[in-house]
């Protein structure tokens, strides 16, 4: 196996037992979830008022996961890696590929939730879940939630990579400058901050509805790139921590 | 000749505190050196800087002839097995030796196993789980099952009581023995280990205080013992980097040549020279009271 | 370190003379192979150079010889020639410290010798 793709057995190690854990209590949840909805609804109608969907709402915790594991994974597996004898280039390249390739696993996870999900709902003749709201879905309709979710997923990983790289090569200290410098130009300046409300607000809307999803989605997937074009140099000019 | 790692008046800054400054070694193939220093002294800068994990701030850096910066040929001919930092603490014992083989092509997997089983370490644990024998253990299975051309061990066992580090240097001489290649240890049990190194490098705030094979060492570290006044009156003009005084009786340490003629002329004076031990020598050269200085 | 060694000399001196020991009480025969640097390693828990330095000194001693791709056998004669040698040692170093003792105890030379005797004499009843 290439040195790459040792690289990414690594990562696939060091992440293995966080995503076991993850997604088992994800599970657990959503069983508890069924059991409630099912079992303590109005009578006869099957329905808690005002959940449609339980795999849906889930996709946050998805991001959020993505964005501390990948936080913690890349901070642990640099300094593990240059021990080994892997080089820096080795060690972006295998965090890139293995970022995408989680990405695509979780979003394909989520999705293939909410398709038996809506299998369950559709078979109990329920009002059902917002991630697939058309009456009929076909094929085009489930790549194009999977491209969703893996594009979001994808962007948190990406940003959370950048900063593990930023930290890597300039220390805590510029990511508190950095870190003042958002909250200050949030605070001082509301023209920033009406733009960032609204890049939320659009990625909000581009993934549970479909208000320029391209554009949005296009967006992500540049932000991403960007993302790991900057930390290549960044963690090229990294060192360990003493 | 290439050397398996040569630098040229290496230094390393974190901020203002000064690591490592102005280091010039050579280490030759096949060879085991021993790496000592007190705690701060440098040890771990130095190793962390020849495998490419830390960038020196001035000076460089060569493994068997090439710059170890994102050198992914010369990175693959080392081995570092350290106290903390070579395993991750929640991957299993099998994981971690499954990664490690992979990255050094020398791999002797058969060796691993038979490691594994004589030290009848339990796989199936996570490394945190493991004792901290066992964690020493693992690391020195890695080290020696690299067959990597340079090993290098940081106080790696720490862990083990003294049964096991007698087991761990009988497996690196056995190791050494088949397989020759150059070995850095760096220890703080000299008086263990001495006779292991083949030469000794000693480290002393960030400075390469001596650099010399072990047989010259001991033959140029002595006692030299008497009647206090014609102790100095002898050792005038040598080296001595310790001394001491019992009632009129006094001890000098020197570290200095030391002829055989010149020795008789110590003896026939009535004065008692005897060897010095290497653990000694290294506590004289790196005393913060000064007097050994080199 | 292993129990055999001591600071007292250097280790390469000690496995010279634990091979030419070995050759005294018959445990090596003249022509026979001489155990491997790395076994001396293993055995004494020292550098295989330094056990090395050891064998190389009886070779340059004439002590043993090198059969090159084999490895180290133990001369023709080298038991004399290791007698010899101690003998001249013994005269020129124990003896002279012997002495050197009596002398700081006050011991004469006649009484030296008075007590070498009686010593003999102990040992041989």
């Amino acid at each position: 196996m290439s040195r790459v793709g040792q690289g990414i057995k690594v990562q696939y190690l060091i992440m293995k037992p966080g995503f076991i854990v993850f997604w088992g209590v994800i599970l657990a949840i959503m069983a508890f979830q069924y059991l409630i909805f099912f079992y303590f609804t109005p009578q006869g109608t099957g329905v808690t008022p005002g959940v449609k969907s339980v795999v849906g709402g889930h996709l946050l915790a998805v991001v959020i996961f993505m964005g501390v594991a990948t936080g913690i994974q890349c901070w642990e597996a640099f300094p593990y890696y240059l021990n080994l004898g892997g080089t820096r280039r080795e060690f972006w390249l295998g965090c890139t590929v293995f970022n995408f390739l989680l990405s695509l696993v979780m979003a394909a996870i989520l999705v293939g939730l909410s398709l038996i999900e809506r299998a369950v709902f559709v078979f109990f003749g329920l009002e059902h879940s917002f991630m697939f709201r058309a009456e009929t879905i076909d094929a085009l309709i489930v790549l194009s939630t999977l491209v969703v979710n893996f594009v979001v997923i994808a962007a948190v990983a990406a940003g959370v990579f950048l900063l593990v790289s930023v930290l890597y090569r300039f220390s805590w200290k510029l990511l508190l400058v950095l870190g003042a410098a958002f909250l200050s130009g949030i605070m001082l300046f509301p023209a920033f901050n009406d733009w960032l409300f609204k890049v939320v607000e659009y990625v909000m809307l581009a993934v549970f509805d479909e208000i320029n999803q391209e554009t949005v989605m296009g967006g992500l997937a540049v932000f991403s790139a960007v993302c790991y074009l900057l930390a290549y140099p960044l963690l090229r000019g990294s060192q360990v921590k003493n | 000749m290439t050397y398996a790692v040569e630098t040229r008046n290496l230094s390393k800054l974190f901020g203002k505190t000064k690591a490592l400054s102005e280091v010039s070694i050579a280490l030759q193939e096949n060879k085991i050196y021993g790496l000592l220093g007190r705690n701060g002294a440098g040890k771990s800068t130095l190793l962390k800087l020849l495998t490419g994990q830390l960038f020196p701030t001035t000076g460089d850096i060569k493994l068997f002839g090439e710059t170890p910066y994102e050198n992914a040929g010369a990175l693959s001919k080392v081995c570092i097995v350290r106290e903390t930092g070579t395993f991750l603490k929640d991957m299993k014992a099998r994981d971690a030796l499954k990664v490690t083989s992979s990255y050094y092509p020398n791999w002797d997997q058969g060796l691993a196993d038979r490691l594994v089983k004589a030290f009848k370490l339990d796989l199936k644990k996570n490394y945190k789980s493991l004792s901290l024998g066992m964690k020493s253990q693992l690391g020195i299975i890695v080290g020696l099952a690299s067959r990597a051309p340079l090993t290098i061990f940081d106080e790696p066992y720490i862990g083990l009581d003294a049964p096991g580090r007698q087991l761990f240097y009988d497996l690196l001489l056995e190791e050494y023995g088949e397989k020759p290649r150059t070995f850095i240890l760096s220890t703080h049990l000299i008086d263990e280990v001495a006779n292991l190194f083949e030469e000794v490098i000693i480290l002393e705030q960030g400075s390469v205080k001596l650099i010399e094979e072990t047989d010259k060492i001991k033959e140029r570290a002595f006692f030299v013992s008497g009647p206090q006044g014609e102790v100095e009156r002898r050792v005038r003009g040598k080296q001595v980097i310790y001394r001491d005084t019992l009632g009129k009786t006094a001890v000098a340490g020197v570290y200095d040549q030391l002829t055989p003629e010149e020795r008789s002329v110590l003896e026939t004076a009535g004065l008692e020279v005897s060897p010095m031990p290497l653990q000694k020598l290294f506590i004289y050269l790196t005393d913060e009271r000064g007097e050994g200085d080199v | 370190m292993k129990p055999f060694l001591d600071e007292s000399k250097p280790i390469y001196v000690q496995i010279a003379e634990w091979i030419e020991d070995d050759i005294l009480k018959g445990n090596l025969a003249e022509g026979e192979q001489v155990y491997s640097t790395n076994q001396f390693a293993k055995m004494f828990q020292i550098n295989p150079a330094t056990a090395a330095k050891g064998i190389n000194l009886l070779v340059e001693e004439g002590i043993l010889f090198k059969k090159r791709g084999i490895g180290m056998f133990v001369a023709e004669g080298a038991k004399k020639m290791i007698i010899d040698k101690r003998k001249q040692r013994f005269v020129q170093e124990t003896i002279a410290e012997l002495f050197q003792e009596a002398r700081k105890l006050g011991i004469s030379k006649e009484e030296l010798l008075i007590l070498i005797k009686e010593h003999e004499g102990g040992e041989s009843r």
